[in-house]
């Protein structure tokens, strides 16, 4: 149950948008498809609404193939970015017009359009027209529109990207809650990986039509597969030190002492994912590098570059040898030129492997 | 400095300012007032004689004995009349067929591109050569239409020499000639239409039909407001084609305003009665073009428009 999709490819010419995609979506869960613009997110949404055509392979909805259904036998809603109302039709004829079409009773839509649109907080507005409201009212008009037929399938194409940040963190936590309550099966398509660290079940990481980790989102953060996944979540994003396997099995390092603190086990995953020169990287996410006095035994050398005080925490921009990275600490008297030392504590160093 | 100062050299300047704009806007006032006010006004003092040059010397002052004659007139209704359902015809054929080939060519074809361009051609032909060249195509005789219509086995027709077939005749020509122009404005409206209702109506489960009747048509309201609009004026002084193919005829069934105008003011020279006739119809058309914006709200999409 849930979606299925098989290896999936999409081509316009000779130009290759998604590039074999495969995975399988479980009943009610909130899968989050995450990556920079062109990446093929929006187009593998597309191809499970039916808005595109698959050049290849095949998805199964809710155990039927519906690789070649037309988008209205799919039994599946869509939220837009742009948030698709009808501008013809008031709020309350928007949110009707998928029960007109089943053919409901009048009695029965006007039930269901008053109680979803009261889920939704938009009552007082249900006889205005879509020009008169503002994007986050229009943006609830379009997911009461979705949701008021009771879909199994839910998918929504960056819907909060044009509102602005504050109403965009509201919105996140109420379509996260509505859908969870209502189990529906979500895929949800964005560029921000705040929206899909804090609403996602699982995050797929897409980049050149590729899925190149599918993970929950913790995991996605702590143990990024490859390069791009680690330098496009967080922010600032993971430090990546170029290193190489050795031929005696020893980690050569971009800094050195960061390298060395691989455990064991990173170690092994480094070896099993480095390519065939034996590259990979060395990844730390910022708030784990500690600074320390210079000089401290274990600790690499840094000088500082820049301190950029946030409030709430403070980026670091550090010079080792000619590397640049940051750490994030808390508040700090550390000032431009100053040297110290930075400790990479042995279980936060991860092993990384090369974007092909 | 004192602020009187500057509030005066403001006053100044706006006064400079507003004597420019005057004097930019003179020669186009000048010559809109002589070339339209005066020969309209000029046209309404003539309606109230019984000026006729063929007559030779003046003319007297007869006031309303003009448009009394022409209330009794069964010429002028008659023409009235034809041109009523002239453009009716004309104008709802051509929007169908408009609103069709722009639905159609919304779908991108390759070589669409091609017949896009080719379908405004007959917009672009002199009246007068569409004309000749549809009075050739419609000869009973050696016409091109009767000749097709005979490879699919239907008899010959009169076309615009009979007099109960003729009014359809000019009616095809004119909807051929200007079909091009409504599509040209409705395909502009439809291509502009933003996209994802489209697709949201398709996921909510509307058909193709559904979707066409309950969005892209509500939503191309008022560009096709606009384009029947211009299309009606310019119906209703259709006057070249139909006298280069039938001059009225036959047994006056194409007897269009514009034609029979034609012949009071320039055949008969009864220009009196001729002007008193032109005023009679830009009235009508006034008020076809009153209820046809009463009917379609044109005024308030106008309003919705600048609101947003």
């Amino acid at each position: 149950m849930g979606i299925e999709i098989k290896n999936i490819y999409k081509r316009f010419g000779s130009l290759t948008v998604v590039n074999g995609v495969s995975v399988d979506i479980a009943d009610g869960e909130f899968f989050v498809m995450l990556g920079p613009s062109g990446c093929g997110k929006t187009t593998t949404l597309r191809m499970v609404a039916g808005l595109e055509t698959a050049s290849e392979g095949q998805i199964f909805i809710n155990g039927r193939d519906m690789t070649h259904a037309e988008p209205r036998h799919r039994d599946i809603a869509m939220a837009f970015q742009d948030y698709g109302l009808y501008p013809n039709m008031t709020v309350f004829q928007n949110i009707e017009f998928p029960l007109k079409i089943r053919k409901l009773a009048p009695a029965e839509r006007r039930r269901k359009v008053e109680e979803t649109a009261g889920r939704l907080g938009i009552s007082d507005y249900l006889g205005r027209k879509p020009a008169q409201m503002s994007g986050g009212q229009r943006q609830r008009v379009s997911l009461a529109r979705a949701l008021v037929r009771n879909p199994k399938v839910f998918l929504m194409d960056e819907p909060l990207s044009n509102l602005d940040a504050k109403l965009r963190a509201v919105m996140r936590t109420e379509i996260k809650k509505l859908v969870t309550d209502l189990g529906i099966t979500t895929i949800y398509v964005t560029h921000d990986q705040i929206e899909a660290m804090s609403m996602a079940d699982r995050i797929a990481v897409m980049r050149k039509g590729d899925m190149v980790q599918v993970a929950p989102p913790l995991q996605v953060y702590d143990r990024p597969a490859t390069c791009f996944v680690a330098d496009f979540i967080g922010s600032p994003p993971m430090n990546l030190f170029k290193a190489e396997l050795a031929n005696n099995g020893r980690v050569v390092c971009q800094v050195q002492g960061f390298g060395d603190a691989l455990d064991d086990a990173e170690r092994e995953r480094a070896r099993a994912m480095a390519d065939r020169h034996g590259h990979f990287a060395v990844g730390i996410r910022p708030e784990h590098l500690q600074c320390v006095a210079a000089g401290t035994p274990g600790s690499v050398e840094g000088i500082v570059e820049l301190v950029e005080p946030l409030g709430q925490t403070t980026n670091i921009y550090l010079l080792s040898g000619d590397t640049k990275y940051v750490v994030v600490t808390d508040r700090t008297s550390l000032r431009a030129g100053d040297t110290i030392g930075v400790i990479a504590p042995g279980d936060k160093v991860r092993a990384v492997g090369l974007d092909r | 400095m004192a602020r009187s100062d500057t509030k005066t050299a403001d006053k100044a300047q706006r006064a400079g300012e507003g004597r420019i704009a005057m004097l930019l806007l003179a020669p186009t006032m000048i010559v809109m007032t002589v070339v339209g006010l005066y020969p309209l006004l000029h046209s309404l003092y003539i309606s109230l004689t019984n000026y006729n040059p063929t007559f030779g010397g003046g003319s007297s002052f007869v006031w309303f004995e003009n448009y009394a004659r022409a209330f009794s007139d069964p010429q002028f209704w008659n023409a009235v009349g034809l041109t009523l359902i002239f453009t009716a015809i004309s104008v709802a054929a051509s929007l169908v067929l408009a609103v069709a080939l722009s639905v159609l060519f919304n779908q991108r074809h390759p070589g669409f591109v091609v017949l896009r361009t080719i379908i405004l051609v007959p917009m672009l032909i002199t009246p007068i050569a569409v004309g000749i060249t549809w009075r050739v195509m419609m000869m009973p005789d050696l016409g091109v239409l009767n000749y097709l219509l005979g490879l699919i086995g239907i008899p010959p027709q009169l076309w615009a020499s009979n007099a109960s077939t003729a009014l359809l005749s000019v009616i095809l020509v004119d909807i051929w000639q200007w079909t091009p122009f409504m599509f040209l404005i409705v395909f502009a409206g439809i291509s502009s239409l933003p996209k994802s209702p489209f697709e949201a109506a398709a996921i909510d489960g509307a058909s193709p039909l559904r979707s066409f009747f309950s969005i892209t048509l509500p939503m191309l309201k008022p560009v096709i407001v606009i384009a029947t609009l211009l299309r009606i004026v310019d119906a209703f002084r259709t006057y070249d084609t139909v006298y280069i193919i039938t001059r009225g005829g036959p047994d006056f069934s194409t007897d269009l305003v514009s034609v029979y105008l034609q012949r009071v003011n320039f055949r008969f020279f009864d220009l009196g009665y001729g002007s008193a006739l032109s005023w009679l119809v830009l009235i009508i058309v006034l008020l076809v073009v009153l209820i046809f914006v009463r009917l379609t709200g044109f005024m308030k999409l106008v309003a919705d428009k600048e609101n947003r």
